[in-house]
């Protein structure tokens, strides 16, 4: 068999397209775990942050630092916060615990391949564009009032169907954080100054989502009111840096898959 | 909480004489008890399954020149693929069919095998770590000549109870030849060449060019279906001394650099990124022993030969080939704490063994290893010294010092961490009472926070735990019985409170059938076998083993 391989050494290796706008409407969650003890990590926010850059508007991410990835997600003596969150423990049990971190859910599918529904930087790339060419079966649309000074959120979610749905279909509302500066290692360094972002603050909905209804027909549209009070600023809750991430989910028999996801920063300086 | 581990081993010699049946059972069995002052907690183990088990059923058969086996694995609520989640399959883990067909060996079926030292491919299986790395297709090996053989295979490998998808071929030919003066044989040779390819597929290769796209131009970098790797090697024997020596290649693979600096779209710049590069291993291992003197040294160079069955897989998972450290495989508990785990992506390694004994009840052995990464910065050092002496029918007595630099920073990754250096005198005393019981008591004290080698400067002298001390002591009562307890110690703590980490357990033995239960808590640290290493998480809970073979 060697032998023969002699001879067929030659091969045409596959082609690097560039980048190309994506053919569907389907927009991407990407759920990430991370930790400031985690020499990796910064590998995984650098990818997430070129996959935003590179479909801008298409693809959101939510970081979070649960408590079983253990050291890696525990603060160092040095570190300013403390970033783990009841609500990321709770998703990453549901999601399933990784072997190591970084470690995140695309659209909480699983791809062929996986043995489950996380997996590491390098394979999210190929997860974002499968999806991204998919189309959306579900339409959501997120309308924010923010009143600075009692820091009340208003929330309206609409939820539109675009093929019949059943199943238990899910809300989720997540309050996300960018420019949090803080200590991380990074490779076999450690940055004092490192900025975190899209890191999870707080559910409105509950950590697994809220119940929509088992079914939608085509057209269908569903719609609810949240009211969410921001926590007082403490170094960090800056209402600047904080954005609204929505996204309904699917919950069937074999699959988690989250249907669409958008984003909003509510704060108006206006 | 229930806790059990078994291995039952058998064999049944046929009435005709050519058949033989023979088989072994291991089995082990967790019960998990949290403790989250020692890290023991936060998996699903803990939370709330309580119980793990792992078993392995063997058995082998032959008859009429043909050899089959069958393994039935069992994974209930396992933490060995993943020690930080549960893993639950069973299945048939392995069989194969063998058959000599004149000079032509045919096996089909799972194969396990190596070519040379198994440093550019080895398939095979580790069961504390869950490596199982067997090739499942087909393997021909031919005798060409008398002593000279040639090999082939060709299979995907396994992925517990599925398959990778990329294709691996190879072979080789190896052979022997001796001479010298008059009826002793003086001199011999076992020169040996192989090749290895590995194909990856389809739906690899795409995943791949899709996280290339997202590369900025100065990043770009191309993709290969096919690796290939080849190997010469040779053990040359001239009267005392022994000579193995072993040169690999591997040819220009995608492979990831977690240290590399990559440019991202937004202009700022991140560490990881895919790199394409070819790869070579350099093995040479001198040894000559004469009465009671016996000298190793040992060399090696590699550099990116991380041989994996796809880019994609990580850690333990995937390995193609079998690289140990090179560096001496401790056995007492404080002086395996720390081990330098082969860095892949490039290292230069040298260790020197010796051993000599003064006479039949002295014994002083010696070992030195200093390990550097390719620029020549301190990866790992290890200086061991011991000396037993023994009394006939009395007692053996061992005692020792070892002194250790690990770059904790670099073997795990823990960039908070620096270089743990250590001193770790020990001792080790058996005391046989009479024939049947006896006693034997081992004890370390390893000190943290000097800087014996030098290398290391100022506040990167790095303490992690602090110091420990360990104690063990186990009477058996030959020759079912072993009773042992012991207590590992965080004498000077650094990062926790002062935790005693104590376990006490028995073992029972008859024929083949050995049982054991004991009460294990354990301290996280990197956990060798076989010279395959792995961070594991601590431990708190009961063990069950029971191991048989007929």
């Amino acid at each position: 068999m060697a032998f023969l391989l002699s001879f067929a050494c030659e091969e045409i290796p596959p082609e690097i397209p560039p980048i190309q706008a994506p053919s569907g409407n389907k927009n991407v969650l990407i759920e990430e775990f991370s930790g400031v003890q985690c020499p990796n990590c910064p590998v995984g926010d650098a990818q997430i942050n070129n996959l935003r850059s590179l479909y801008e508007g298409r693809v959101f991410s939510i970081t979070m630092h649960p408590y079983a990835t253990q050291v890696l997600s525990a603060p160092m003596s040095d570190s300013r916060y403390d970033y783990r969150t009841d609500a990321a423990e709770a998703i990453i049990d549901y999601l399933g615990l990784p072997s190591g971190i970084p470690a995140a859910a695309v659209n909480r599918v699983q791809f062929p391949g996986q043995s489950g529904l996380l997996s590491a930087p390098n394979q999210w790339a190929g997860q974002v564009e499968d999806e991204l060419d998919k189309e959306a079966k579900a339409s959501l649309f997120l309308t924010t009032d923010y009143d600075s000074d009692s820091r009340s959120l208003e929330i309206e979610v609409r939820i539109e169907a675009q093929s019949n749905l059943e199943g238990d279909l899910r809300i989720h509302l997540g309050i996300i954080e960018d420019h949090l500066v803080d200590a991380q290692i990074d490779g076999t360094m450690k940055i004092e100054n490192y900025e975190h972002n899209h890191i999870l603050r707080d559910y409105v909905t509950g950590h697994l989502g809220d119940n929509v209804r088992s079914r939608l027909s085509q057209g269908e549209v569903w719609t609810r009111e949240y009211q969410y009070t921001v926590p007082e600023e403490d170094g960090w809750w800056v209402a600047e840096h904080l954005h609204l991430v929505g996204f309904v989910s699917n919950i069937t028999e074999d699959s988690k898959e989250v249907l669409q996801v958008t984003e909003v920063q509510f704060y108006d300086p206006e | 909480m229930i806790g059990f581990s078994c291995v039952l081993a058998f064999g049944v010699q046929g009435q005709n004489g050519g058949n033989y049946f023979s088989g072994s059972l291991e089995a082990n069995g967790n019960a998990f008890i949290r403790d989250a002052r020692i890290g023991a907690a936060n998996t699903p183990q803990y939370d709330h399954q309580l119980y793990g088990a792992d078993a392995w059923f063997d058995m082998r058969y032959t008859q009429a020149g043909f050899n089959v086996g069958f393994r039935f694995d069992v994974f209930n609520n396992s933490n060995l693929l993943n020690p930080l989640d549960s893993y639950t399959g069973e299945g048939i883990g392995m069989w194969y069919i063998n058959k000599e067909i004149d000079k032509l060996d045919v096996t089909v079926g799972y194969i396990y095998d190596q070519i040379g030292s198994g440093m550019m491919f080895r398939s095979y299986e580790v069961r504390p770590l869950l490596i199982d790395n067997a090739l499942i297709g087909l393997k021909l090996e031919y005798e060409l000549f008398p002593n000279w053989r040639i090999k082939a295979f060709t299979g995907r490998q396994k992925q517990q109870f599925d398959t990778y998808r990329p294709v691996v071929v190879g072979g080789s030919f190896e052979g022997f030849v001796s001479g010298g003066g008059g009826d002793k044989t003086y001199w011999s040779l076992s020169p040996g060449i192989g090749m290895v390819n590995r194909t990856l597929d389809d739906a690899t290769v795409n995943n791949l060019v899709s996280d290339l796209r997202t590369y900025t131009p100065v990043d770009s970098v191309g993709v290969n279906y096919n690796t290939y790797a080849f190997n010469a090697f040779n053990t040359l024997s001239v009267g005392r001394f022994t000579w193995y020596a072993e040169a690999a290649y591997k040819s220009t693979e995608l492979f990831f650099d977690p240290f590399a600096e990559k440019t991202n779209w937004d202009g700022s710049t991140s560490l990881g990124k895919y790199l394409s590069s070819d790869g070579h291993l350099l093995y040479s291992s001198l040894s000559y022993a004469s009465g009671g003197l016996g000298i190793t040294l040992d060399l090696r160079q590699m550099n990116n030969f991380e041989f994996r069955i796809s880019p994609f897989s990580q850690q333990l998972q995937g390995l193609m080939n079998f690289i140990p450290p090179l560096a001496r495989q401790n056995t007492f508990r404080l002086n395996a704490r720390y081990n330098a785990v082969p860095q892949f992506l490039g290292e230069n390694a040298v260790q020197l063994d010796v051993n000599y004994s003064l006479s039949r009840n002295l014994n002083v052995s010696f070992n030195g290893s200093l390990i550097n990464d390719l620029d020549n910065n301190p990866l790992y050092r290890e200086m061991y010294f011991d000396v037993a002496y023994k009394k006939p029918r009395s007692y053996t007595l061992t005692s020792g010092l070892q002194m250790q630099l690990y770059n904790q920073r670099v073997y795990e990754l823990k960039g908070d961490a620096g270089a743990v250096q250590t001193i770790t005198p020990f001792v080790d005393f058996l005391y046989k009472f009479s024939r049947r019981h006896a006693l034997r008591v081992e004890a370390q004290y390893m000190y943290t926070g000097s800087d014996w080698t030098g290398e290391v400067k100022g506040g990167d002298v790095y303490r992690e735990f602090g110091d420990w001390m360990f104690l063990q002591a186990e009477y058996s009562i030959a020759p079912h019985w072993t009773i042992f307890a012991s207590d590992m110690y965080n004498v000077v703590p650094e990062k926790t409170e002062d935790i005693h980490y104590y376990s006490f357990g028995f073992a029972y033995s008859k024929g083949a059938n050995r049982i054991g239960l004991s009460w294990v808590k354990q301290v996280e640290g990197v956990v060798c076998t076989g010279g395959v290493c792995r961070l594991e998480p601590a431990f708190n809970g009961v063990r069950l083993n029971v191991n048989a073979n007929f």
